[in-house]
Protein backbone atom coordinates (compact mmCIF):
# COMPACT_ATOMS: atom_id res chain seq x y z
CA UNK A 1 0.00 0.00 0.00
CA UNK A 2 3.01 2.39 0.77
CA UNK A 3 4.12 1.67 -2.71
CA UNK A 4 1.11 2.77 -3.74
CA UNK A 5 0.84 5.74 -1.97
CA UNK A 6 4.78 6.73 -2.87
CA UNK A 7 3.97 6.30 -6.86
CA UNK A 8 0.84 8.10 -6.80
CA UNK A 9 2.60 11.25 -5.11
CA UNK A 10 5.77 11.03 -7.52
CA UNK A 11 3.39 11.30 -10.43
CA UNK A 12 0.91 14.16 -8.63
CA UNK A 13 4.37 16.05 -7.75
CA UNK A 14 5.26 16.13 -12.03
CA UNK A 15 2.04 18.74 -11.90
CA UNK A 16 1.09 19.84 -8.62
CA UNK A 17 2.79 22.28 -5.63
CA UNK A 18 1.55 19.27 -2.99
CA UNK A 19 1.47 21.30 -0.46
CA UNK A 20 -0.04 19.78 2.37
CA UNK A 21 -2.16 22.65 4.01
CA UNK A 22 -3.58 22.91 0.79
CA UNK A 23 -4.93 19.13 0.26
CA UNK A 24 -7.25 16.94 1.17
CA UNK A 25 -5.98 14.30 4.30
CA UNK A 26 -6.81 11.97 6.76
CA UNK A 27 -4.49 11.61 9.80
CA UNK A 28 -1.10 11.37 8.22
CA UNK A 29 -2.82 10.52 4.56
CA UNK A 30 -2.59 13.15 1.82
CA UNK A 31 -3.91 13.74 -1.47
CA UNK A 32 -1.16 13.07 -4.27
CA UNK A 33 -2.13 16.42 -5.45
CA UNK A 34 -3.58 19.68 -3.86
CA UNK A 35 -7.14 20.44 -3.60
CA UNK A 36 -7.40 22.30 -6.97
CA UNK A 37 -5.74 19.88 -8.71
CA UNK A 38 -7.77 17.28 -7.26
CA UNK A 39 -10.72 18.56 -8.54
CA UNK A 40 -9.48 19.40 -11.70
CA UNK A 41 -8.28 16.15 -12.60
CA UNK A 42 -11.40 14.14 -10.80
CA UNK A 43 -13.51 16.54 -13.06
CA UNK A 44 -11.60 15.23 -16.09
CA UNK A 45 -11.25 12.18 -15.59
CA UNK A 46 -14.85 11.31 -14.42
CA UNK A 47 -16.31 13.93 -16.98
CA UNK A 48 -15.12 11.79 -19.71
CA UNK A 49 -16.80 8.74 -18.62
CA UNK A 50 -19.72 10.21 -18.08
CA UNK A 51 -19.54 11.41 -21.73
CA UNK A 52 -18.65 8.28 -23.01
CA UNK A 53 -21.51 6.43 -21.16
CA UNK A 54 -24.19 8.60 -22.25
CA UNK A 55 -22.89 8.88 -26.00
CA UNK A 56 -21.40 6.14 -27.71
CA UNK A 57 -20.52 7.16 -30.77
CA UNK A 58 -16.97 9.04 -31.37
CA UNK A 59 -18.37 12.97 -32.11
CA UNK A 60 -15.55 15.24 -33.64
CA UNK A 61 -17.50 18.70 -33.93
CA UNK A 62 -16.47 21.55 -32.01
CA UNK A 63 -18.97 22.78 -29.34
CA UNK A 64 -21.13 26.02 -29.69
CA UNK A 65 -19.76 29.16 -28.88
CA UNK A 66 -22.71 28.96 -25.85
CA UNK A 67 -20.38 26.10 -24.59
CA UNK A 68 -17.24 27.03 -25.16
CA UNK A 69 -18.53 30.78 -23.44
CA UNK A 70 -19.71 28.50 -20.39
CA UNK A 71 -16.11 26.61 -20.15
CA UNK A 72 -14.85 30.16 -20.10
CA UNK A 73 -17.14 31.69 -17.47
CA UNK A 74 -16.07 28.47 -15.24
CA UNK A 75 -12.78 29.13 -15.80
CA UNK A 76 -12.71 32.16 -14.77
CA UNK A 77 -14.58 31.86 -11.69
CA UNK A 78 -11.59 29.20 -10.74
CA UNK A 79 -8.94 31.98 -11.63
CA UNK A 80 -10.89 34.43 -9.80
CA UNK A 81 -10.60 32.38 -6.62
CA UNK A 82 -7.25 32.15 -7.04
CA UNK A 83 -6.25 35.56 -7.55
CA UNK A 84 -8.64 37.29 -4.99
CA UNK A 85 -7.69 34.43 -1.87
CA UNK A 86 -3.83 35.30 -3.19
CA UNK A 87 -4.55 38.35 -2.45
CA UNK A 88 -6.49 37.92 0.63
CA UNK A 89 -10.01 39.50 -0.50
CA UNK A 90 -11.94 36.27 -0.09
CA UNK A 91 -10.82 33.41 2.18
CA UNK A 92 -10.76 30.34 0.05
CA UNK A 93 -10.60 26.87 1.24
CA UNK A 94 -9.86 23.56 0.25
CA UNK A 95 -14.09 23.03 -0.75
CA UNK A 96 -14.36 25.71 -2.32
CA UNK A 97 -10.89 25.37 -4.32
CA UNK A 98 -12.11 21.62 -5.11
CA UNK A 99 -15.15 22.43 -6.46
CA UNK A 100 -13.77 25.56 -8.99
CA UNK A 101 -11.24 23.29 -9.76
CA UNK A 102 -13.73 20.17 -10.47
CA UNK A 103 -16.16 22.22 -13.32
CA UNK A 104 -12.80 23.76 -14.54
CA UNK A 105 -12.02 20.30 -15.54
CA UNK A 106 -15.88 18.93 -16.08
CA UNK A 107 -15.95 21.09 -18.77
CA UNK A 108 -12.31 21.09 -20.29
CA UNK A 109 -13.36 17.43 -21.60
CA UNK A 110 -15.83 19.32 -23.69
CA UNK A 111 -13.58 21.29 -25.17
CA UNK A 112 -10.41 18.56 -25.78
CA UNK A 113 -11.95 15.33 -26.87
CA UNK A 114 -14.01 16.46 -29.62
CA UNK A 115 -10.87 18.06 -30.40
CA UNK A 116 -8.87 14.99 -30.14
CA UNK A 117 -11.68 12.32 -32.11
CA UNK A 118 -11.39 15.33 -35.05
CA UNK A 119 -7.42 14.83 -35.16
CA UNK A 120 -7.22 10.83 -34.83
CA UNK A 121 -10.06 9.23 -36.52
CA UNK A 122 -10.49 8.67 -39.88
CA UNK A 123 -14.27 8.60 -39.46
CA UNK A 124 -16.22 10.52 -36.75
CA UNK A 125 -19.84 11.85 -36.49
CA UNK A 126 -20.06 15.25 -37.48
CA UNK A 127 -22.09 16.50 -34.68
CA UNK A 128 -21.25 18.35 -30.86
CA UNK A 129 -20.88 16.16 -27.65
CA UNK A 130 -24.06 16.67 -25.36
CA UNK A 131 -26.07 18.33 -28.36
CA UNK A 132 -29.86 17.17 -26.46
CA UNK A 133 -30.46 19.69 -23.59
CA UNK A 134 -31.75 16.48 -21.99
CA UNK A 135 -27.94 15.13 -22.44
CA UNK A 136 -26.26 18.25 -20.91
CA UNK A 137 -28.63 19.05 -18.07
CA UNK A 138 -27.86 14.73 -17.07
CA UNK A 139 -24.33 15.54 -17.75
CA UNK A 140 -24.07 18.61 -15.31
CA UNK A 141 -25.56 16.81 -12.65
CA UNK A 142 -23.38 14.29 -12.72
CA UNK A 143 -20.66 16.76 -11.90
CA UNK A 144 -22.65 17.85 -8.69
CA UNK A 145 -23.39 14.41 -7.94
CA UNK A 146 -19.42 13.55 -8.04
CA UNK A 147 -18.24 16.50 -6.61
CA UNK A 148 -20.85 15.59 -3.41
CA UNK A 149 -19.44 12.36 -3.31
CA UNK A 150 -15.77 13.34 -2.97
CA UNK A 151 -16.46 15.64 -0.18
CA UNK A 152 -18.78 13.46 1.39
CA UNK A 153 -16.38 10.21 1.39
CA UNK A 154 -12.66 11.08 1.05
CA UNK A 155 -12.15 10.60 4.69
CA UNK A 156 -13.36 7.13 4.25
CA UNK A 157 -11.55 6.45 0.77
CA UNK A 158 -8.93 9.01 0.18
CA UNK A 159 -6.46 6.37 -1.62
CA UNK A 160 -9.52 5.20 -4.12
CA UNK A 161 -10.34 9.20 -5.17
CA UNK A 162 -6.14 10.00 -4.99
CA UNK A 163 -5.75 6.73 -7.30
CA UNK A 164 -8.59 8.45 -9.38
CA UNK A 165 -7.31 11.99 -9.57
CA UNK A 166 -3.68 10.67 -10.63
CA UNK A 167 -5.65 8.81 -13.60
CA UNK A 168 -7.02 12.19 -14.10
CA UNK A 169 -3.87 13.68 -14.41
CA UNK A 170 -2.27 11.04 -16.69
CA UNK A 171 -5.71 11.48 -19.26
CA UNK A 172 -5.37 15.29 -18.80
CA UNK A 173 -2.01 14.75 -20.24
CA UNK A 174 -2.77 11.84 -22.51
CA UNK A 175 -5.15 14.10 -24.41
CA UNK A 176 -3.26 17.06 -25.10
CA UNK A 177 -0.23 15.02 -26.16
CA UNK A 178 -2.71 12.89 -28.51
CA UNK A 179 -4.02 16.07 -29.79
CA UNK A 180 -0.68 17.30 -30.58
CA UNK A 181 0.67 14.48 -32.17
CA UNK A 182 -2.09 13.92 -34.07
CA UNK A 183 -2.67 17.38 -35.44
CA UNK A 184 0.77 17.83 -35.91
CA UNK A 185 2.20 14.90 -38.13
CA UNK A 186 0.08 15.12 -41.72
CA UNK A 187 0.87 11.34 -41.78
CA UNK A 188 -0.65 10.72 -38.85
CA UNK A 189 -3.68 13.28 -38.74
CA UNK A 190 -7.26 10.84 -39.25
CA UNK A 191 -5.31 7.90 -39.94
CA UNK A 192 -7.15 5.64 -37.04
CA UNK A 193 -9.06 3.15 -38.82
CA UNK A 194 -9.20 0.24 -36.71
CA UNK A 195 -9.44 -0.79 -33.31
CA UNK A 196 -5.97 -1.74 -32.93
CA UNK A 197 -4.53 1.60 -34.23
CA UNK A 198 -6.36 3.06 -31.48
CA UNK A 199 -5.05 0.76 -28.59
CA UNK A 200 -1.82 1.26 -29.96
CA UNK A 201 -1.71 4.94 -29.67
CA UNK A 202 -3.21 4.52 -26.77
CA UNK A 203 -1.04 2.88 -25.34
CA UNK A 204 1.35 4.95 -26.63
CA UNK A 205 0.06 8.33 -25.02
CA UNK A 206 -0.28 6.74 -22.02
CA UNK A 207 3.69 6.22 -21.40
CA UNK A 208 4.54 9.25 -23.22
CA UNK A 209 2.52 10.61 -20.55
CA UNK A 210 3.63 8.72 -17.58
CA UNK A 211 6.91 9.30 -18.51
CA UNK A 212 6.51 13.05 -19.19
CA UNK A 213 4.88 13.20 -15.78
CA UNK A 214 7.84 11.27 -13.91
CA UNK A 215 10.15 13.37 -15.86
CA UNK A 216 8.69 16.80 -14.13
CA UNK A 217 8.37 14.95 -10.75
CA UNK A 218 12.12 14.44 -11.03
CA UNK A 219 12.94 18.10 -12.61
CA UNK A 220 10.70 20.17 -9.46
CA UNK A 221 12.83 17.47 -6.98
CA UNK A 222 15.45 18.73 -8.40
CA UNK A 223 15.10 22.20 -8.60
CA UNK A 224 13.70 23.00 -5.24
CA UNK B 1 -33.65 3.97 -38.23
CA UNK B 2 -33.43 6.94 -39.47
CA UNK B 3 -31.52 8.10 -36.43
CA UNK B 4 -29.13 5.85 -37.76
CA UNK B 5 -29.09 6.95 -40.89
CA UNK B 6 -28.67 10.59 -40.53
CA UNK B 7 -25.98 9.78 -38.76
CA UNK B 8 -24.06 7.36 -41.36
CA UNK B 9 -24.62 10.29 -43.26
CA UNK B 10 -23.01 13.10 -40.76
CA UNK B 11 -19.82 10.60 -40.95
CA UNK B 12 -17.45 12.62 -42.76
CA UNK B 13 -13.50 11.46 -44.60
CA UNK B 14 -10.73 13.46 -45.34
CA UNK B 15 -8.56 16.55 -44.40
CA UNK B 16 -10.33 19.63 -45.65
CA UNK B 17 -12.91 18.85 -42.85
CA UNK B 18 -10.50 19.13 -39.98
CA UNK B 19 -9.27 22.12 -38.87
CA UNK B 20 -5.81 23.35 -39.06
CA UNK B 21 -2.69 22.81 -36.82
CA UNK B 22 -2.77 26.37 -35.95
CA UNK B 23 -6.01 26.49 -34.88
CA UNK B 24 -5.49 23.35 -32.54
CA UNK B 25 -2.00 24.49 -31.01
CA UNK B 26 -3.79 27.95 -30.50
CA UNK B 27 -6.80 26.31 -28.49
CA UNK B 28 -4.10 23.97 -26.24
CA UNK B 29 -2.08 27.24 -25.78
CA UNK B 30 -5.59 28.94 -24.23
CA UNK B 31 -6.12 25.95 -21.96
CA UNK B 32 -3.21 25.17 -20.42
CA UNK B 33 -2.56 28.65 -19.72
CA UNK B 34 -5.81 29.22 -17.64
CA UNK B 35 -4.12 25.96 -15.53
CA UNK B 36 -0.46 27.78 -15.59
CA UNK B 37 -2.17 30.90 -14.28
CA UNK B 38 -3.74 28.96 -10.70
CA UNK B 39 -0.06 28.29 -9.93
CA UNK B 40 1.22 31.84 -8.82
CA UNK B 41 4.58 32.87 -9.89
CA UNK B 42 5.99 30.25 -11.66
CA UNK B 43 3.07 28.87 -13.47
CA UNK B 44 2.09 32.87 -14.09
CA UNK B 45 5.32 33.10 -15.60
CA UNK B 46 4.88 30.03 -18.43
CA UNK B 47 1.07 30.66 -18.54
CA UNK B 48 1.23 34.33 -19.87
CA UNK B 49 3.62 33.12 -22.96
CA UNK B 50 1.26 30.52 -23.54
CA UNK B 51 -1.94 33.09 -23.70
CA UNK B 52 0.58 35.45 -25.95
CA UNK B 53 0.69 32.18 -28.12
CA UNK B 54 -2.74 31.67 -27.99
CA UNK B 55 -3.45 34.78 -29.32
CA UNK B 56 -1.26 35.25 -31.75
CA UNK B 57 -1.46 31.09 -33.67
CA UNK B 58 -5.09 32.39 -33.33
CA UNK B 59 -5.25 35.69 -34.72
CA UNK B 60 -2.98 33.94 -37.42
CA UNK B 61 -5.16 31.30 -37.92
CA UNK B 62 -8.47 33.52 -38.50
CA UNK B 63 -6.77 35.32 -41.14
CA UNK B 64 -5.48 32.44 -42.92
CA UNK B 65 -8.92 31.09 -42.94
CA UNK B 66 -10.33 35.05 -44.22
CA UNK B 67 -7.69 34.74 -47.05
CA UNK B 68 -9.07 30.79 -47.90
CA UNK B 69 -6.19 29.25 -46.90
CA UNK B 70 -7.11 27.61 -44.06
CA UNK B 71 -10.21 25.30 -42.99
CA UNK B 72 -13.49 27.09 -41.86
CA UNK B 73 -13.85 24.17 -39.29
CA UNK B 74 -10.48 25.92 -36.92
CA UNK B 75 -12.10 29.21 -36.62
CA UNK B 76 -14.19 28.36 -34.06
CA UNK B 77 -11.02 26.75 -32.07
CA UNK B 78 -9.07 29.34 -32.92
CA UNK B 79 -11.56 32.52 -32.03
CA UNK B 80 -12.27 30.03 -28.36
CA UNK B 81 -7.81 30.06 -28.24
CA UNK B 82 -8.02 33.62 -28.43
CA UNK B 83 -10.46 33.86 -25.90
CA UNK B 84 -8.62 32.03 -23.46
CA UNK B 85 -5.97 33.58 -24.58
CA UNK B 86 -6.90 36.92 -23.42
CA UNK B 87 -8.59 35.79 -19.94
CA UNK B 88 -4.46 34.45 -19.43
CA UNK B 89 -3.55 37.96 -20.42
CA UNK B 90 -5.18 39.48 -18.40
CA UNK B 91 -4.48 36.68 -14.97
CA UNK B 92 -1.37 37.64 -16.06
CA UNK B 93 -1.18 40.89 -15.92
CA UNK B 94 -3.02 40.58 -12.59
CA UNK B 95 0.00 38.78 -11.71
CA UNK B 96 2.91 40.85 -12.71
CA UNK B 97 1.16 43.86 -10.84
CA UNK B 98 1.33 41.63 -7.42
CA UNK B 99 4.36 40.51 -7.39
CA UNK B 100 5.62 43.88 -8.83
CA UNK B 101 3.95 45.53 -5.57
CA UNK B 102 4.96 42.66 -3.18
CA UNK B 103 8.76 42.94 -4.54
CA UNK B 104 9.11 46.79 -4.09
CA UNK B 105 7.35 46.45 -0.51
CA UNK B 106 9.42 43.95 0.36
CA UNK B 107 7.04 41.48 1.47
CA UNK B 108 7.45 39.08 -1.73
CA UNK B 109 8.76 36.24 0.57
CA UNK B 110 6.34 36.54 3.10
CA UNK B 111 3.26 36.79 0.93
CA UNK B 112 4.81 33.41 -1.22
CA UNK B 113 4.87 31.19 2.27
CA UNK B 114 1.50 32.17 2.88
CA UNK B 115 0.18 30.69 -0.53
Amino acid sequence: MQSLIDILSFLGGGLCHQRVERSFSVDILNMPVCSRCTGIYLGIFISLITIILLERRIKGEFPSLKIVLIAVGVFLIMGLDVVLSFLGIIESNNIIRLITGFFTGWFMVLLLLPLANNVMFERFVKKNYLDRKVKFLIWLLCGAVMAAAFIFTYQYALIFWGVVSILGMITFVLLILLILFFSLNRRLLGSIDSGRKYIISLIVGIVSAMALLSLFSYLRQFLI
Amino acid sequence: MNDKAEEVKAEVVGSEERPGPMAIVALICGILSVICHCVPVAGSFIGFFLSVAAIVLGIIEIKRIGRGEGSVKGKGMAMAGIILGAVGIVFGIIWIVIISVASFAGVFGDWMNVY
